[in-house]
């Protein structure tokens, strides 16, 4: 049974069309990856699942309810964690979180109730009364998300909340989360361009990129649109298109392309593969620094629907 | 209602802890109140009002009332004679309790007593024209011009006031109908002044005369520390207002205002708590300067309550126009750019940097049309003890000017 459903939903600012006919389903419990690139219209479709923006085309409904005809029923089952951290600097996390918790009509025992609950998950009751401006990036993080969660919502929309924060930070931030869907039951909607992000958190994942979906399903499912291949990375000194060209040239190469001072190949079996193109360098005139040999992935999916790398 | 409160305590709380804030919109107000009332206090007086010269040309003319239709002419000198300028002059500027304040000098050359109001030998020029009785008896337009010294806005107004109240009773005919047909008094004492109308049915009763004296003994003079306390509260609870937009801005911007409307709360709310946060933090901001003013250099701002009336229109107004702002200024900086900018040229414009008196004409119509400049003459009069009548006209135009504003503010923003 979907809990959200985004039915061919376009969004256009002016000319620009943002969101070109996405469509996809969010089933009860699970937790649901929205991957690509900056730019790609992954928060303008979070956006208009929040109701901060109307659809020019396409309708979304939420737990069987039309965001756009029952906007207030929808954000009291919504839980949303913004990509920027959206608290008041000034005030403390409790204070922040009374503020939060009052916005979804808590108040009283409840509310303080719901706040050592929403600090206990997002482990930081003992710095409770603390300034957020005092606070680490990463412990604003936890707040932003701990603000999301007071009025315990069916739906966890996170739009990239792991931007700009320590790796130690990120993986305490992914751990809860990964909590939150697993031990309560809340369905998380995860947009990130980290795709180790998504394939540790998600269990079905939708593409985005240009403002449409190029795929979605299953982890398997769609790490299989690249068929078997794997993503070969050869450091070389001063790569050319005529080297380039080569190497898409070899058998078992289905595509090459140059990348910095690398060249990827995308390739059926690495194993056969690598003693050609590492003879097709040194043909050429080239010398190879480094090999790094990349297992098929969401990354080499992406590369291989979009010819670009995930973080273009 | 309690999302509304709560919005608008968050905008208290965050800016009680703005070092910054309280520096600019608490700390400098007082220290400039300090600095220009004391060293302007030569040039605008201590606020104490000593009695002053008025001169007094009256060539009205007595007069009968027009015969009712139909009557013979000879029942014309049934009628009573009213003098209504020489009951002007000797019943009301002449009472004891005016003659404390005002000191009245005839004079018969009405060019001569302008040129002496000028050269500043009296305060004003009362001119009551020929046909003021004539006129006020047969309900055609009936005025007394008060020509007064610009640079004595205080005294000029108390005598404008007494005049006022005088010709509203007799062209409204209150006067005339209370000469002729006076109220029985208890125990039979006198009922009038002086009886001075030859061939009169009655004699001008005391209770008849314009409460003018609550006036002239209740009047005091505005000190240069009270009209800079005035001056500077107004002018920078209009900076803090401004300083509101800023913030709304920076909420737009930092994602919390988006936050605030992915929860189950509607457009509306956010607005009114936001608006009410304004008005709430300005309203605090007069508090304090009041009182801080009233116990460091001893302002007094006249009867708290209708001071703290005029305040909260002001913030009213202050909040409205802060609400404005933000619904047209994109930038952050830029609503910090206009804090300085639009606070400063408002104050200029409407007296809190120098009296308004010392403006040309063309400035003081433009000071009109700024709401400092209704607040700043509000606190003025009440200062000067001017009474409850002064103060309705400025309330009303702050509050329709906050509730016009807010109403626009709150719309754009809205809309966006």
């Amino acid at each position: 049974m979907p809990v959200l459903q985004v039915h061919n939903v376009v969004k256009r600012f002016g000319e620009a069309e943002a969101v070109r006919g996405v469509s996809f389903e969010v089933r009860r419990g699970e937790s649901f990856g929205l991957l690509g690139p900056n730019g790609a219209g992954k928060s303008t479709t979070i956006s208009m699942i929040c109701g901060l923006l109307q659809p020019n085309e396409g309708e979304i409904i939420v737990a069987g309810m039309n965001v756009r005809r029952n906007p207030l029923a929808v954000k009291r089952i919504m839980g949303v964690v913004p990509q920027d951290v959206a608290l008041y600097p000034t005030l403390s996390a409790r204070e922040n979180l009374a503020f939060w918790g009052t916005m979804y009509g808590l108040s009283g025992r409840e509310l303080r109730a719901r706040i050592d609950e929403a600090l206990q998950i997002v482990s930081l009751a003992d710095r409770q009364k603390e300034r957020i401006d005092t606070y680490s990036g990463g412990m604003k993080r936890r707040i932003n998300i701990a603000a999301s969660l007071l009025h315990r919502p069916q739906v966890l929309i996170m739009d990239e909340p792991t931007v700009g924060i320590d790796p130690q930070s990120r993986s305490n931030i992914l751990k809860t989360v990964k909590r939150l869907n697993g031990e309560k039951g809340i369905t998380v909607v995860y947009t990130s361009h980290y795709m180790e992000e998504v394939e540790f958190l998600c269990q079905r994942v939708a593409i985005i990129d240009h403002g449409k979906l190029i795929a979605q399903g299953t982890l398997d499912e769609v790490r299989r649109l690249a068929g078997s291949q794997t993503a070969v990375h050869l450091k070389v000194k001063d790569p050319d298109e005529a080297l380039v060209a080569a190497l898409s040239r070899v058998p078992g190469v289905r595509q090459a392309r140059r990348e910095d001072g690398s060249v990827i190949a995308l390739v059926s079996e690495a194993a056969e593969t690598l003693a050609p193109l590492m003879a097709t360098i040194s043909a050429a005139g080239k010398r190879v620094t480094g090999v790094e040999v990349e297992e098929p992935n969401l990354e080499t999916v992406f590369l291989h629907l979009t010819g670009r790398a995930l973080r273009d | 209602m309690r999302k509304v409160l709560a919005i608008a305590l968050c905008a208290l709380t965050r800016t009680a802890r703005d070092r910054k804030a309280l520096l600019l919109f608490l700390l400098m107000p007082m220290i400039l109140i300090g600095i220009l009332g004391s060293a302007l206090k030569g040039l605008m007086g201590d606020g104490k009002i000593n009695p002053f010269d008025v001169l007094l040309v009256n060539e009205d003319v007595p007069a009968r009332p027009p015969l009712p239709a139909g009557a013979p002419a000879a029942a014309l000198d049934q009628l009573p004679v009213f003098d209504f300028g020489k009951l002007l002059a000797d019943d009301v500027l002449g009472s004891d309790e005016v003659r404390k304040i005002i000191r009245v000098t005839p004079a018969t050359d009405l060019e001569a007593a302008k040129s002496d109001v000028a050269a500043g030998k009296a305060v004003a020029v009362i001119y009551v024209p020929s046909t003021f009785t004539a006129d006020a008896l047969a309900a055609r337009p009936a005025t007394v011009q008060v020509l007064s010294d610009p640079g004595r806005p205080t005294q000029a107004e108390m005598v404008a006031h007494v005049v006022s109240g005088f010709t509203a009773a007799v062209t409204s005919g209150t006067l005339q109908s209370r000469i002729l047909n006076p109220r029985p008094v208890q125990g039979g004492g006198d009922q009038g002044g002086n009886s001075l109308l030859p061939g009169s049915a009655g004699a001008m009763p005391r209770d008849a005369i314009p409460r003018i004296t609550e006036v002239a003994s209740g009047a005091r003079n505005v000190s240069a520390m009270q009209y800079y306390a005035a001056a500077m509260a107004i002018m920078f609870m209009l900076m803090t207002a401004f300083s509101r937009a800023g913030d709304i801005i920076t909420e737009r911007e930092d994602g919390t205002l988006a936050r605030v409307l992915v929860s189950p709360t509607s457009k509306a709310t956010v607005l009114a708590g936001q608006i009410l946060g304004s008005v709430a933090l300005v309203l605090a901001q007069f508090i304090i300067l009041m009182l801080g003013t009233r116990f460091l250099f001893g302002v007094y701002w006249g009867e708290p309550l209708p001071a703290l009336l005029l305040g909260t229109a002001f913030a009213l107004a202050a909040a409205g126009i802060g609400t404005a702002a933000a619904s047209i200024l994109r930038d952050p900086r830029a609503a910090d750019a206009s804090v300085g900018l639009v606070g400063t040229i408002f104050a200029a414009l409407s007296g809190s940097m120098f009296p308004l008196y010392i403006f040309p004409d063309g400035l003081k119509t433009v000071a009109r049309f700024i709401p400092n400049y209704w607040a700043l003459q509000g606190f003025l009069d009440q200062m000067a003890g001017l009474g409850q009548n002064s103060l309705w006209l400025p309330v009303s135009i702050l509050a329709l000017i906050g509730v016009a504003t807010a109403a626009a503010g709150a719309w754009r923003l809205a809309s966006r």
